[in-house]
């Protein structure tokens, strides 16, 4: 898969920030074909790091209601990338 | 911090600002933190989004403006001292630069005012007053018509007769100019245009009569300075004016006297306090104008607009009093605030240089004003209130109060001092003329003390 095409976005919250400090391990939403195949590639290329892990996790479609209306939260797919020690990926810095 | 001074009107500045990097930054974080606390980014709780995330989200600018509501006034204060510059008030800030940090306020300054030579200057004193019997009888007279009777009568109108008509009065058929309905006039000689009077004497009640006559060209409602008018006069009623007699009775009826000599030397008295302080007043006046006219008074615009807007809220208030609303008025006379206000800044701009030169002349002279005086004053005003004279005088002490009032005594004192110096009736506290900076930071101590804390 396109290494372009497999990053969506960083997920920046505060639980993210944390696994960051403690675990070394960056979040990203992924698109759901991508593998953890692709995930490592893309990130490897695109920031110029050495990825240690990936761990993905599906987020599943969630049902929502709007009144009256039936609909759905749309699900993705996340990916958890540990790097090697010393490398890091700076979205922002400082906190 | 960096500041450097750019004078750009006459007792205005603009300064530029460039406070440390450290400051800035704490202060942004700071900020930072707050917004995150009142726009929650999602994903973090109410101020804990990472500084760099708000100021990605928000904007550098948004941050610095935050930080700067919190941060500009000691900014200010410390900028205004390091550029040694005495502002007459606080000035808002626009920002040049967000990276570094550079902002940039104009400010107004405090007015300086150079004080003329008035050891030099002399006036020539008001003469002391003297009452006079006729003055007297005057004012006995003034009492008499007050207390007067009014009895209809049936015989033509007389000098000195009140009448009730109703008066038109045209310009070439078309404009009409008087219109009065059943009106109360006392015919005298003194009534406008010249002639009138003369022109209704031997009138009876019902009657009417035209008659056409000029205004001056002066008068004094400018409607109908110079105009030729045709009036149209019909009596309703004619009065006979009966005064009193002057008598024992008459002293009873008309204030609380025995006898009509002490009416006349109880009134006596007070006519001759008041005269006595006319002529202190216009001796004062005099002199004023004389130190005014000798100094000169450097001022910012700023200075001048307050107190054009000192004026106007003024006369707003005086107007309120007579029930009328401000902006009601400025339709009856047919003009827009903005021409108000033009109208008031002559009056303006001389009020600020007198008490400008007032306020220099009082710390160069030393005056001051002890606060038992203040509260004397309080006291006088709050007795004058009757039964409300507790709340009055609560309010009174109030600071605001206090204050306006301390420098009305002493503005006051000041001006009697002025006059009695220029009419050499004392010497100058300050001796020579450049011992006058000395005497002035002396001042300044002094009234520091003796100002009513707030």
């Amino acid at each position: 898969m396109d290494i372009y095409r497999v990053l969506k976005r960083p997920i920046l919250t505060e639980k993210t920030n944390y696994q960051v400090d403690t675990l070394h391990t960056y979040s990203f939403e992924v698109d759901v074909r991508a593998t953890k195949y692709d995930v490592r590639r893309a990130v490897e290329a695109l920031f110029d790091v050495k990825v240690q892990d990936v761990n993905v996790i599906r987020i599943h479609d969630t049902a929502r209601r709007f009144g009256r209306y039936y609909g759905k939260q749309s699900g993705y797919k996340k990916a958890l990338v540990r790097l090697a020690p010393g490398d890091s990926i700076s979205f922002f810095e400082g906190v | 911090m960096k500041v450097t001074t750019e004078s750009v009107a006459t007792r205005e500045v603009e300064l530029t600002i460039e406070p440390e990097a450290a400051f800035v930054e704490k202060a942004m974080r700071e900020a930072g933190r707050h917004i995150s606390r009142i726009r929650p980014l999602p994903g973090y709780r109410p101020g804990k989004a990472p500084y760099a995330l708000v100021e990605r989200t928000f904007g550098r600018e948004t941050v610095l403006n935050e930080a700067l509501q919190e941060h500009w006034q000691g900014l200010f204060s410390q900028a205004v001292t390091d550029a040694g510059v005495d502002p007459y008030e606080a000035g808002m800030y626009e920002v040049v630069s967000t990276e570094p940090v550079v902002l940039k306020t104009r400010i107004p300054l405090m007015p300086v005012t150079t004080l003329g030579d008035y050891q030099s200057l002399h006036i020539e004193p008001e003469p002391e007053p003297t009452l006079t019997e006729e003055r007297l009888d005057e004012e006995i007279e003034m009492v008499r018509r007050r207390h007067a009777e009014y009895e209809p009568v049936e015989r033509p109108v007389e000098i000195g007769d009140q009448i009730v008509a109703t008066i038109k009065g045209t310009v070439d058929d078309e404009d009409l100019l008087v219109d009065r309905t059943s009106s109360v006039l006392n015919v005298n000689a003194d009534m406008t245009p010249p002639g009138f009077a003369e022109s209704i004497v031997g009138m009876k009640a019902g009657d009417s009569r035209q008659f056409t006559l000029s205004y001056p060209a002066d008068f004094e409602d400018e409607n109908l300075a110079g105009k030729t008018v045709q009036f149209d006069v019909a009596v309703e009623t004619v009065r006979q004016v009966n005064l009193p007699e002057l008598n024992d009775e008459f002293a009873k009826t008309a204030g609380d006297y025995d006898t009509l000599a002490e009416m006349r030397t109880t009134l006596g008295e007070r006519l001759e306090y008041r005269m006595k302080g006319e002529a202190q007043k216009r001796e004062m006046a005099v002199a004023v104008e004389a130190l005014v006219s000798a100094s000169s008074v450097e001022y910012p615009q700023a200075a001048l607009e307050t107190e054009i807007n000192g004026i106007i809220e003024a006369r707003r208030r005086q107007l309120q009093q007579l029930g009328f609303e401000f902006e009601k008025y400025l339709e009856m006379v047919g003009r827009t605030f903005e021409q108000v206000r033009e109208e008031a800044r002559p009056d303006a701009e001389r009020n600020l240089v007198r008490q400008m030169v007032i306020y220099q002349f009082a710390r160069v002279e030393g005056l001051s004003i002890d606060p038992a005086e203040v509260s004397q004053r309080v006291e006088r005003i709050a007795a004058s209130y009757g039964d409300r004279a507790d709340q009055v005088r609560q309010q009174l002490m109030e600071g605001r109060y206090q204050m306006s009032m301390y420098m009305d005594l002493l503005q006051e004192r000041a001006m009697e001092h002025l006059a009695d110096l220029l009419t050499g009736r004392v010497q100058p506290n300050a001796k020579q003329p450049d011992a006058q900076q000395e005497a002035e930071a002396q001042a300044t101590e002094q009234s520091d003390q003796q100002e009513p804390s707030e």
